[in-house]
C-alpha cells in the first residue's frame, strides 16, 4: 500500500519504529557513534561503575535548534554535543556520558543527516564522550528545520568544588578566553544568506581544555559558557547573584573586527551575541594573571583578556572606555527599540 | 534681561533714596524721550527729587532762521523745487513784513514746496522734473544725516538735484551747555536713536570728563525709566559713568558702516544753532566733492540776502531758552496764549519733536497746570500724619521671597512709611507684621507688591489684623527654625553677578577689589547652594563661610545692599580659588586666578568651577586646543558654546565682533538667565583672536554666553579674548560638580584645574536659546532659568512625580495646582547621569517637602526613567511620548480644553501602536488624543544604528521608493548586508518620524557616515540650506492617503527622489526639504480644518528646534488662517516631556471632560486619497 519510501530523505516511516526506522539508526547513528553501550534495540544503557568516592555526579541536559544546520566553523551534531559537554565543563565536570534525542524532519536529506551525525560522533571522540543511548522521531515536514537534537550528559567532578556565584567578592577579576560574538554573527551570517564571503567563522568548540585549566586554582570562583545572550547576559546574572556591579573595560574586549561591523550593521552589541566554544571566568584578583597566563597558553585561549572587575561601587553592568566614559549595559530587551529623541 | 515693565522700573525708582543734593535734574536731548515722557506722564508719578528736563532735541528747532528764509526765497525761484521734510514747511521765521514768514506762507505765495518723508523722495522728485533744480532742504540730527549720506553717496544722481543741508551733530550741544557754566542739569540720558548710529561711546565725556551720571536711553516709558534709575543710581552712588541702558539696540561704536558713510560724503563744520549761535564741529557741510550740489554755492546770492537780514528768534519767544533747557515750556510769555499749535511762534511749537508743541500735546496749558500735576504725584507720600489709629497687621508672603533681598527691602519700606514691626522667613515664605495707620498699612501693602526687589516674586497668601503691643522699631527677625510649619516654597534662582557688585571688583579702593565671588542681595548663586529651606545662610553652600566683621556689619545693615544677603562674602572671609597643574597647587585667589590665566593664554584646557558646575574652558581662537579638546572629550561635532569678555558698555562688543546679535538676541544674552544664545556667525570675521572653525564644524553657528559669574568676569578680561566654556563633563555623563569627581573624571581632558571651596549643591547646567520665530527659545533650561515653576489649571489630588524621557531628560514635580521642573539632566544612559537623575528627584522632593505618590513615564520600556518608575514601588502610569509632547504646549497656552491640532515632530518616541513615531497630527486636548496624520511607515534598519548612521536610512529610503541605490559612504558589503537586513526586517522597527527624514535628506546631500549626536544631520542639512533664500526653493506636493486607520499618511516618497537630482545643487536641495515639508504641514493642516474645524495649531518636538523649517513654517500657517503655538517658557524638545506627562495625569483625573475629542474626524472622507 505505501509505496516504497524515498530513500534520499527522512520520511515519516523512518519514525514509525519499524524497518526503515532500525535501518536508519544501524547505517547512521550506530555506525558513527558505536561504541558497547549503545545497542540499536535497547531501551537504556547500562554503564559499568565509573565514580570515585572523591567525585561527584553532574548531570546536565541541552537542546539544539540552530539554523542554518550548517555554517561555517560548525553544525547542529558539532554543536549539539558542545553544548553539553560545555555546560558540565563549566560546572567543573569531566564528561563520560551522553543521550541524543534526534527529532528530525520529514524531508531532510539523508546524506545532510550523515554529514550531521558524522561531525557530532567526531565532537564526542575529541571530548573523550560516548552517547550511551538515544530515541529517534520523525516529524512533519515544516515543523523542525530539518533537525533538533536533545543531549544530556553525566560528567564527574571532584567532590567540594565550589563554582557558583557565592564565592564571587568585590575586586574579582572577570576573564573570557577569546573574541566575543564569533558564533552568534556566523550562524546569523549564514542564515540570512547575505551573500557575504564567510570568513568569520563560529567558535564552537568544547572548552574541556580551558575550564580543566583553571580548575586548580584556588581563586577560581565562578566559569560559564557565554552561550545565548551572550557576555552581558552572564554577568547580569552574577549581578543579580551576588548584588555586585561589574565594570568592564572596553578596549580590553576581545572582539573580531568582522564581527564588529556586521553588529554595527544589524544594529547589535557583540556583548549580548551568543559564544559556542568561550568561557567566561571569575577569578580572585591575585590569581588573574596566573589564570590568563594558562589560557594564552592553550591555542583556544591565546586571545584571552581579563576584561573587568566586580565592583563594590555600584550594581549594574557598566561598560567604560577608554577614555573614562561609561555606558550602561542594560538587561537584554525582547525587542530593543531605539531610544535616541 | 527679565524685561522689567515701567511699573518696574518705578518702583525701583521709587524705593531709591533722595539723593543728597536734594533733587536731580535729568537732562534729554532727544524729541523722542520727551514725547514718551510727556505722553506718558512720567513726570507725574516721579518722586519729586527727580525733574526732568526737555533739552536741544529738536533740529527742526535749532534750525538756522536764513536758511528757512533762504528755503522760503528758494521756492519762488525760477524752476527750483524745495522738498523738505513735513514739520519743517509751518517753522516760522523773521521775515520782514510781505515775505513769506515759513515755507508754507511762500507756497501759499505761489512757492513749489514739497514735503517729503524719506531722502528717496527728493531723488524721485528730481527724475520726474528732470527740467526743474531740487533743493532738498534737509535738517536733522545724525538719525537724519546717514540715510541722508547714503543718497549723496550715490553716483547715479540726477545733475539737478541740489542740497541745503542743515543738519547737527547732538553731542557739541550738550558739550556747549557743560562748557558755558549754566548747565542747569546733573545728569543726562542719552539719545538712543541717535547712539544706534553714533555708538554710546560719544557720551563718555558727560561722564568723565562733567562728572555727571549719563544712561543712553531708548523711547519706550520702561526704557526711559530704565535710563532715569541708572542715572540717580549713579548719582546715589557717587560714581557718575556711562552706562548704555539701551543695549538692544545700542553699542558702544555704533554703526561703524553708518559712521564711515557719514564720514565719507559729509564734511563737520562750525554751525549755527537757532537761538544758541555757532557751536565748533556741530554741523554737518557739503565737502568739495558735492559743492555741485551746495544749494548754498549753487544761489549765493539768496543766501547772502538771507543772512544779511537773519534775526534770532520772533520777539518775544523764549524758543531759544527752552532748546537750552533752561526754562521749561509755560515759562514762556507767549506759550499758549500767543503761541499754539494752530498758531506758532516759535520753532518749538511746531515741530513733533518741539518741547512746547509736546507739552501742549501732552494737555499742559499753564505752569500752574504743570506743577499741580507734580503735587499731586507726590502728594500721598507728602500729606501730612494721620491722627495716630495705629492697628497691626500681619501678612504672609509666598512666591520667589527668599535669597532676592526681601527682608532688607520689608525694613527700608517700613522705615519710609515710619512703620514698626517685624520681618521674618518662615519655611519658604516671609512673615511681616507692621504697625501704623491703616492708610500707610494699605500703602505699605501695595508697595509690598509694586516695588518688591528685582529677583523676587511675591504674592500675599494672607493677611489679617492681629492684637500686638505697640512697638517701637522694625526689625528682621532670625528665621523661624525647621520645625516651624512650611508655607509654600518658592526656590530663588541663580543670577549674574550685578553692576554694582562689578564696579566694585574693579575698584581698587574696594575691599572686593578682583574678589572673585563678591555678591549682594541683587546677585549670585541662590539655588546652586541651597542644602535646604529656610533660605539662610547657614543652610546654604555659604554656611561654611562666617561671615567677617566688615561683611557682618553690611550684612546687619539695612540700607546697604548686602542687607541680609546670604552669598556675601570678601577676600577675607569669603570662598577660595586654588589652582591645580601637573600635580602642583596654587593658592591665593589672585596667584591662582594669574596662574589660570597663564595656562589657558597656553593653549591649555582648564576646567573651571563656576556656579553649578564645571566648565571646560579653553582659548577659542586656537584651533589646535579646541581640536584637542574635541578628541578628549571624545565629542567630534556637537558645538561648543563660547564665552565672550564683557565688552562695551553694554556687554555685548565682543560678542558682535564674531556674530550677528539681534535685540531678542542681545535681549538673551544680557538676561538673568545668561543662557548660551546659537547666533550665526559675522561672514567676515575681521578681527584677531576670531573663533576656531573646530568650535562648530559644519555649522554656521556659534553658541554664545557672556560672563556671569565675578570669575569669568576677571577670567574673560584678563585673557581678553573668548573663550570655550563647555560643561565639564564627558560626553553622555552629568555635569561635574566636586573638586574631587572633577580631577577624577576630567584628568585626562583637562590640563588644569581651577577650583573653589563654595560647594555646588545642586548642579545646573548653562541653558541654551535659539532665536526662532522673533524670540529667544530655550532648547536647553538651566542656572538660573530652573527650577521652572508652571500653574496648572486645575488642582491634582495628589502629589505627582513625572520623570520624562531619556535624552533631554528633566523630571516635573506636581501637587496641588504647582508644577516644578527641574534643571537639564541630559541623556541619562550612563551610571553617573543616572544617579543624578535620582538624586534629582530627591532634591527637588526635600526642598519641597513633597513626595510624590504616583510616577508618570514615558511608554518606551527601556528609557532609564521607565525602568525607574517601574521599581520605584509608587503606582506608575505610561504617557505617550507625542501625547506628552503636545500636552505641553497646550499648558504653555493655555488650552487644556479647546481642541488644537498638535505637530508632534521629532527623532522617534514610541507610540501607543508600538511602532516608532515621530511625523505625527494629533488633534484634540490633554488626555485625549487623536492621531490625525503621520507620515508613510518606513523601516529603521538595525533600531538605533540606523540613526547613527544615517546613510543607511537615505539607502533603504531609496529603496523603498524605487530608487537605485544612492550614492553613500559604505561598502559594497555593507550595503549587501543592509539589502539583507532591510528585506527581511531585521531589528528594524517600524517609524514615521520627520526626525529621520531629515537625517536621510542629510545623508543624501553630506557625506555623512556617522553623526555623534543625534541632531547633527539636521543641523547641518539646516546649515546647508542657508545659502538659499526661503523663495529660492521648490515645494513639492507629497500625496496625502488616508490609511486603514483612517490616518492620513503622508507619503514622502517624492521627496526622496527629488534629493537624488544630482543636477540640482545640494544647497538648493536642502532648501527644498525644508519648504516640501512645510507644505506637508500646511496641506495636513487644511485637511484638518476642513474636518474638524480646527483654527489652532501647535509646533512641538525637537525638530522644530531648526529655525529654517519653523519661521517658514509659522509664516506659512500663519499666512493660511491659522493660530500658530510655539513653545516659549518650554524647549520644544524632549526636555518638555515631564511636563506634558503632568499634564495628560491632571487631564486623567479632571472628569467633566472626557470623551473623544470630536467625532468623526477621520471618518468623513473615507478611504483612498484625500482631497
Amino acid at each position: 500500500m505505501t509505496p516504497e519510501p524515498d530513500t534520499d530523505t527522512v520520511t515519516l516511516a523512518h519514525g514509525n519504529g519499524g524497518r526503515l526506522m532500525r535501518r536508519l539508526i544501524e547505517s547512521v547513528f550506530v555506525r558513527h557513534l558505536g561504541n558497547p553501550w549503545l545497542a540499536p534495540l535497547a531501551d537504556a544503557a547500562v554503564l559499568p561503575p565509573f565514580m570515585e568516592d572523591d567525585q561527584e555526579l553532574v548531570f546536565t541536559s541541552d537542546g539544539v535548534t540552530v539554523q542554518p544546520l550548517f555554517f561555517t566553523g560548525g553544525d547542529i551534531g558539532s554543536l549539539a554535543v558542545h553544548g553539553t559537554v560545555n555546560d558540565l565543563a563549566v560546572a567543573g565536570a569531566t564528561p563520560r556520558y551522553l543521550s541524543l534525542n534526534a527529532f528530525l524532519e520529514e524531508g531532510l536529506s539523508l546524506a545532510e543527516l550523515e554529514r550531521i551525525v558524522e561531525s557530532l560522533a567526531a565532537a564526542a571522540r575529541a571530548c573523550e564522550v560516548q552517547v550511551v543511548t538515544g530515541d529517534t522521531k520523525v516529524l512533519p515536514r515544516g515543523l523542525c528545520g530539518g533537525a533538533y537534537f536533545g543531549v544530556s550528559g553525566i560528567g564527574l567532578r571532584p567532590r567540594g568544588l565550589a563554582l557558583g556565584a557565592e564565592g564571587i567578592r568585590a575586586g574579582d577579576a572577570v576573564l573570557v578566553s577569546g573574541p566575543l560574538g564569533d558564533h552568534g554573527i556566523a550562524v546569523m551570517l549564514a542564515r540570512e544568506a547575505f551573500g557575504l564571503g564567510g570568513t568569520l567563522a563560529s567558535d564552537s568548540a568544547s572548552v574541556l581544555p580551558l575550564t580543566r585549566a583553571l580548575l586548580d586554582l584556588a581563586g577560581l570562583r565562578f566559569l560559564r559558557d557565554p552561550t545565548r545572550g551572550g557576555l552581558a547576559t552572564v554577568l547580569h546574572e552574577v549581578i543579580h547573584a551576588t548584588g555586585l556591579g561589574v565594570t568592564l573595560e572596553e578596549a580590553r574586549l576581545p572582539i573580531r573586527g568582522a564581527v564588529r561591523s556586521a553588529c554595527d550593521m544589524l544594529g547589535y552589541d557583540p556583548l549580548y551575541i551568543a559564544c559556542e566554544g568561550r568561557v567566561v571566568a571569575i577569578v580572585a584578583e591575585d590569581e588573574a594573571d596566573e589564570a590568563l597566563r594558562r589560557w594564552r597558553a592553550l591555542p583556544q585561549g591565546h586571545e584571552a583578556q581579563r576584561v573587568g572587575t566586580l565592583d563594590p561601587h555600584h550594581d549594574r553592568l557598566l561598560l567604560v572606555n577608554d577614555w573614562g566614559g561609561e555606558r550602561l549595559l542594560q538587561e537584554l530587551e525582547d525587542d530593543p527599540l531605539p531610544r535616541i529623541c | 534681561m527679565t524685561t522689567l515693565s515701567p511699573g518696574d522700573w518705578l518702583s525701583r525708582i521709587r524705593a531709591l533714596p533722595r539723593p543728597a543734593s536734594g533733587r536731580l535734574r535729568i537732562l534729554n536731548v532727544c524729541g523722542g524721550h520727551e514725547r514718551t515722557i510727556t505722553q506718558a506722564g512720567l513726570r507725574t508719578v516721579l518722586p519729586d527729587h527727580l525733574e526732568l528736563i526737555p533739552g536741544p532735541g529738536c533740529p527742526v528747532c535749532v534750525c538756522p532762521e536764513e536758511d528757512i528764509q533762504a528755503a522760503a526765497a528758494l521756492s519762488l525761484t525760477e524752476g527750483v523745487i524745495v522738498a523738505t521734510f513735513g514739520d519743517m514747511v509751518r517753522v516760522p521765521c523773521n521775515a520782514p513784513k510781505r515775505e513769506p514768514r515759513s515755507l508754507q506762507e511762500a507756497r501759499a505765495q505761489g512757492g513749489r514746496v514739497v514735503p517729503i518723508a524719506s531722502p528717496g523722495e527728493a531723488l524721485a522728485l528730481a527724475r520726474h522734473h528732470p527740467d526743474m533744480r531740487v533743493v532738498f532742504f534737509a535738517a536733522g540730527f545724525e538719525t537724519t544725516t546717514a540715510p541722508l549720506a547714503a543718497l549723496f553717496s550715490r553716483d547715479d544722481l540726477p545733475e539737478n538735484l541740489l542740497l541745503l543741508l542743515s543738519a547737527r551733530q547732538t553731542w557739541p550741544a550738550v558739550a556747549h551747555l557743560l562748557e558755558d557754566g549754566r548747565a542747569g542739569f546733573d545728569a543726562l540720558i542719552a539719545p538712543g536713536h541717535v547712539a544706534t548710529i553714533m555708538g554710546a561711546e560719544q557720551w563718555r565725556f558727560v561722564a568723565e570728563a562733567h562728572a555727571l551720571p549719563t544712561a543712553v536711553a531708548g523711547f519706550t516709558p520702561g526704557l526711559i525709566l530704565e535710563g532715569l534709575y541708572r542715572v540717580l543710581k549713579q548719582a546715589l552712588d557717587r560714581a557718575p559713568r556711562l552706562e548704555n541702558a539701551y543695549p538692544q539696540c545700542v553699542t558702544a561704536e555704533g554703526n561703524p558702516r553708518a559712521r564711515a558713510l557719514i564720514d565719507a560724503t559729509f564734511a563737520i563744520e562750525a554751525a549755527d544753532w537757532r537761538g544758541i549761535g555757532a557751536l565748533a564741529d556741530s554741523g554737518y557741510a557739503c565737502p568739495a566733492a558735492l559743492a555741485h550740489r551746495d544749494a548754498r554755492r549753487r544761489f549765493p546770492a539768496v543766501f547772502e540776502a538771507a543772512y544779511a537780514r537773519r534775526g534770532e528768534m520772533p520777539p518775544g519767544c523764549d524758543c531759544a531758552a527752552v532748546v537750552l533747557g533752561r526754562i521749561r515750556p509755560p515759562e514762556c510769555r507767549l506759550y499758549g496764549r500767543a503761541c499754539t499749535p494752530d498758531r506758532p511762534v516759535g520753532p518749538c511749537m511746531v515741530s513733533d519733536e518741539g518741547a512746547c508743541r509736546i507739552w501742549w500735546a501732552g494737555g499742559v496749558r499753564t505752569g500752574e497746570e504743570a506743577s499741580a500735576r507734580r503735587i499731586r504725584a507726590t502728594s500721598a507720600e507728602a500729606a501730612p500724619e494721620a491722627p495716630p489709629a495705629l492697628e497691626t497687621r500681619r501678612w504672609v508672603l509666598t512666591g520667589v521671597v527668599q535669597g532676592v533681598g526681601f527682608r532688607p527691602f520689608v525694613k527700608r519700606l517700613a522705615s519710609r512709611l515710619k512703620l514698626a514691626g517685624e520681618v521674618k522667613n518662615r519655611g519658604g515664605e516671609v512673615v511681616i507684621e507692621a504697625q501704623g495707620s491703616a492708610e500707610r498699612l494699605a500703602a505699605f501693602e501695595r508697595a509690598l507688591l509694586e516695588e518688591a526687589p528685582r529677583l523676587s516674586s511675591p504674592r500675599i497668601a494672607r493677611r489679617e489684623t492681629i492684637e500686638a503691643a505697640r512697638a517701637a522699631s522694625f526689625l528682621i527677625r532670625p528665621s523661624d527654625g525647621e520645625d516651624a510649619p512650611a508655607g509654600p516654597v518658592h526656590l530663588p534662582l541663580d543670577s549674574p553677578v550685578c553692576p554694582a557688585c562689578l564696579a566694585e571688583m574693579y575698584d581698587p579702593q574696594d575691599r572686593h577689589y578682583r574678589y572673585p565671588f563678591t555678591h549682594c542681595d541683587q546677585c549670585g548663586p541662590r539655588y546652586s547652594v541651597i542644602e535646604r529651606l529656610p533660605y539662610d545662610r547657614a543652610r546654604t553652600a555659604l554656611g561654611a563661610f562666617p561671615l567677617c566683621p566688615a561683611c557682618q556689619a553690611e550684612y546687619d545693615d539695612p540700607d546697604n545692599r548686602r542687607c541680609h544677603a546670604q552669598s556675601i562674602g570678601c577676600p577675607d572671609c569669603g570662598p577660595r580659588l586654588r589652582l591645580v597643574e601637573d600635580d602642583t597647587e596654587t593658592t591665593g585667589n589672585h596667584e591662582a586666578l594669574a596662574a589660570a590665566v597663564a595656562a589657558l593664554d597656553a593653549g591649555r584646557i582648564v576646567a573651571v568651577k563656576g556656579v553649578g558646575g564645571y566648565h571646560l574652558m579653553v582659548d577659542a581662537g586656537r584651533a589646535e586646543a579646541v581640536a584637542t579638546l574635541r578628541v578628549r572629550k571624545q565629542r567630534p561635532h556637537k558645538p561648543l558654546a563660547v564665552m565672550f569678555p564683557w565688552r562695551g558698555e553694554d556687554g555685548l562688543g565682543a560678542v558682535r565682533e564674531q556674530v550677528l546679535v539681534d535685540p531678542a538676541a542681545a535681549e538673551a544674552l544680557l538676561s538673568d538667565e545668561r543662557p548660551i544664545v546659537l547666533l550665526a556667525k559675522r561672514a567676515e570675521v575681521v578681527h584677531t583672536g576670531g573663533l576656531a572653525d573646530e568650535i562648530a564644524p559644519g555649522l554656521d553657528e556659534v553658541g554664545a554666553l557672556l560672563p556671569y559669574a565675578p570669575l569669568h568676569h576677571l577670567l574673560l578680561e584678563a585673557l581678553g579674548r573668548p573663550l570655550v566654556a563647555t560643561s565639564a563633563n564627558l560626553s553622555g555623563e552629568p555635569l561635574v560638580t566636586d573638586p574631587k569627581e572633577a580631577e577624577a573624571r576630567l584628568g585626562r581632558v583637562a590640563d588644569a584645574f581651577l577650583h573653589h571651596d563654595r560647594p555646588i549643591l545642586q548642579p545646573v547646567d548653562d541653558g541654551v536659546r535659539r532665536p526662532i520665530a522673533g524670540r529667544a527659545r530655550p532648547l536647553r533650561l538651566g542656572r538660573g532659568a530652573t527650577p521652572l515653576e508652571l500653574a496648572l489649571p486645575d488642582r491634582l489630588s495628589q502629589p505627582v512625580l513625572a520623570v520624562g524621557a531619556h535624552q533631554k531628560a528633566t523630571v516635573c514635580l506636581a501637587w496641588e495646582s504647582r508644577l516644578v521642573l527641574s534643571p537639564h539632566l541630559g541623556e541619562l544612559s550612563s551610571l553617573a547621569a543616572q544617579h543624578a537623575f535620582e538624586r534629582q528627584v530627591e532634591s527637588l522632593s526635600r526642598l519641597y517637602g513633597v513626595r510624590a505618590e504616583r510616577v508618570f513615564h514615558d511608554a518606551h520600556p527601556g528609557y532609564h526613567t521607565s525602568r525607574w518608575a517601574r521599581e520605584s514601588g509608587l503606582p506608575c502610569h505610561e504617557v505617550a511620548h507625542h501625547h506628552a509632547h503636545a500636552a505641553a504646549l497646550c499648558l504653555e497656552h493655555g488650552r487644556l480644553r479647546e481642541p488644537t491640532l498638535v505637530f508632534a515632530w521629532d527623532g522617534t518616541g514610541l507610540g501607543p501602536d508600538g511602532t516608532l513615531w515621530g511625523g505625527e497630527a494629533l488633534y484634540g486636548r490633554p488626555g485625549h488624543w487623536r492621531r490625525f496624520a503621520s507620515f508613510a511607515p518606513f523601516a529603521l534598519p538595525g533600531g538605533e544604528a540606523a540613526i547613527r548612521e544615517p546613510w543607511r536610512l537615505a539607502v533603504t529610503l531609496a529603496w523603498q521608493s524605487g530608487l537605485p541605490t544612492p550614492d553613500v559612504p559604505a561598502s559594497a558589503d555593507e550595503l549587501a548586508l543592509l539589502r539583507g537586513i532591510w528585506e527581511r526586517r531585521l531589528n528594524s522597527p517600524t517609524c514615521s518620524a520627520a526626525g529621520r527624514l531629515f537625517d536621510a535628506a542629510a545623508a543624501l546631500l553630506l557625506p555623512l557616515r556617522r553623526v555623534s549626536h543625534e541632531a547633527e544631520a539636521a543641523m547641518r542639512l539646516e546649515a546647508l540650506a542657508k545659502e538659499r533664500a526661503e523663495g529660492d526653493a521648490a515645494a513639492l506636493e507629497l500625496p496625502l492617503r488616508r490609511d486603514a486607520d483612517g490616518v492620513l499618511r503622508c507619503d514622502w516618497r517624492p521627496l526622496i527622489r527629488h534629493l537624488m537630482e544630482e543636477r540640482l545643487a545640494p544647497s538648493r536641495r536642502a532648501a527644498d526639504v525644508h519648504a516640501t515639508l512645510v507644505r506637508a504641514l500646511r496641506r495636513q493642516a487644511d485637511a484638518a480644518r476642513s474636518a474638524t474645524g480646527v483654527t489652532t495649531l501647535g509646533l512641538s518636538g525637537g525638530v522644530f528646534q531648526n529655525r529654517r523649517l519653523t519661521e517658514a513654517a509659522v509664516a506659512a500657517l500663519t499666512g493660511d488662517g491659522f493660530t500658530v503655538l510655539l513653545h516659549e517658557r518650554l524647549p520644544c524638545n524632549d526636555a518638555a516631556i515631564s511636563v506634558g506627562q503632568v499634564v495628560e495625569a491632571l487631564a486623567r483625573e479632571t472628569p467633566g471632560h472626557g470623551g473623544p475629542a470630536t467625532p468623526g474626524v477621520g471618518q468623513d472622507a473615507g478611504q483612498g486619497e484625500a482631497r
